[in-house]
């Protein structure tokens, strides 16, 4: 019985922790590990951490950007939602890309 | 009991009862204050004109009534039982009590004509009996519910944006997941597994683009609709090209390419997504059409 409440405890834990990957826009939010500048059109590169961390990139063109303004910093915390995947192009030769989340809107700290 | 649980005692005793004494006075301190509060009249204050504190239903009925107040009570009373003479013929007093001599006291309730129960909304918003309350917070008389028929257009729209939300949720081309695909790629060099994850991929995408372009309805919003299962169909085979890797240089124009159809499928998305907002549909949470919402 005991067995019993602990997988469905954990069934549950699993589930809310992989249900922002099922949506149509993935909500984001954590502190900024890595940040890369890409030479692709401005574009940024952001990989964050917990609670809601993973490769984030964000775009001149399309991420509806709130205050303060895009990526900048490591440590600088974001929040916000992202669309389809998307690829950084750090380097040319050798060729180094980073793919990552597509932001869609975000916001961020000072 | 010894003298040391003696001791012990008084030591404990002695705080709680301190502390008791200071919440008395000062509750008592607090409820003074409140009771010497000045009533502010035309003229000075209550206490200035020795108006004192009477509560309100004293200023009705004590006989030390000041004329000023009962003055305002009147002119209030007399505007109030006018304007409802004007519009609600139905609901006009008795000729007979209409003299001067009304009276605060004793004609309140018998004379004081109600609003009507069953008058047209016309009616209601010439004459508002809170408006001769000042003062009196205008959220409350907001707080009307709305009544109006729900309009068709919108339902059309909103079973359009359901039926199209549903077809997405159900082929699960979910952006989280497919990040996960597209690195693997780049990771494990194109090899055959992620070659075949990324291919899975992208012909769900062209397989959704399918559905989505068979789906009629919502007039107003199927061009769009019809323009974004196109731009589905464009992503999937940008997916589907980067799975050809020749070399670094074919790759690069290939990411380019991806990236820009996914840029363009992305502004398409939320074109579409914020005309639901424009024409006022709003999708609950569980409904097909609940991924076109902003996020809360």
């Amino acid at each position: 019985m005991r067995n019993l409440k602990v997988f469905i405890f954990s069934l549950m834990l699993y589930l809310a922790l992989v249900a922002p990957t099922a949506e149509a826009t993935v909500h984001f939010g954590g502190q900024i590990t890595k940040i890369i500048g890409c030479i692709n059109f401005g574009v940024i590169y952001a990989r964050l951490g917990p609670p809601r961390g993973g490769p984030y990139i964000w775009s001149p063109t399309i991420t509806k950007t709130y205050s303060f303004g895009p990526p900048s910093h490591v440590g600088q915390w974001l929040l916000g939602n992202a669309g389809p995947s998307y690829y950084c192009i750090e380097r040319i030769y050798p060729l180094t890309v980073h793919p990552g989340l597509l932001i869609l809107m975000m916001g961020s700290s000072r | 009991m010894s003298s040391i649980q003696k001791k012990l005692f008084i030591i404990l005793i002695t705080p709680v009862i301190v502390i008791f004494i200071i919440i008395t006075v000062f509750a008592l301190s607090i409820i003074t204050q409140n009771n010497k509060k000045d009533i502010v009249y035309k003229g000075g204050t209550a206490n200035s004109m020795r108006i004192n504190r009477l509560p309100t239903k004293d200023i009705f009925t004590s006989a030390n009534k000041p004329n000023n107040v009962i003055n305002k009570v009147n002119t209030l009373l007399n505007s109030w039982q006018n304007s409802t003479k004007i519009k609600h013929s139905a609901y006009t007093p008795d000729p007979t009590n209409t003299s001067s001599t009304f009276g605060v006291d004793t004609e309140i309730q018998k004379d004081v004509p109600k609003p009507p129960q069953d008058s047209t909304k016309q009616d209601n918003e010439q004459f508002n009996p809170w408006d001769l309350i000042p003062n009196h917070s205008k959220q409350i008389q907001s707080k009307k519910p709305d009544n109006k028929a729900k309009n068709p257009v919108k339902i059309t729209i909103k079973t359009y944006g359901n039926t199209y939300g549903s077809t997405i949720k159900k082929y699960a081309v979910q952006f989280g997941n497919q990040n996960k695909i597209m690195s693997d790629l780049i990771d494990k060099k194109y090899d055959e597994s992620s070659k075949k994850s990324v291919l899975n991929l992208a012909q769900q995408y062209i397989e959704l683009s399918n559905e989505l372009l068979k789906i009629n309805g919502g007039d107003a919003l199927h061009s769009s609709g019809q323009k974004l299962a196109n731009a589905y169909k464009n992503v999937g085979l940008a997916t589907k090209n980067l799975t050809l890797y020749t070399d670094d240089t074919d790759t690069l124009k290939r990411l380019y390419t991806y990236n820009s159809v996914v840029e363009d499928f992305t502004k398409k998305y939320l074109d579409f997504s914020t005309l639901f907002g424009a024409y006022g549909v709003q999708f609950s949470e569980g409904e097909g059409g609940d991924i076109f919402m902003p996020p809360m």
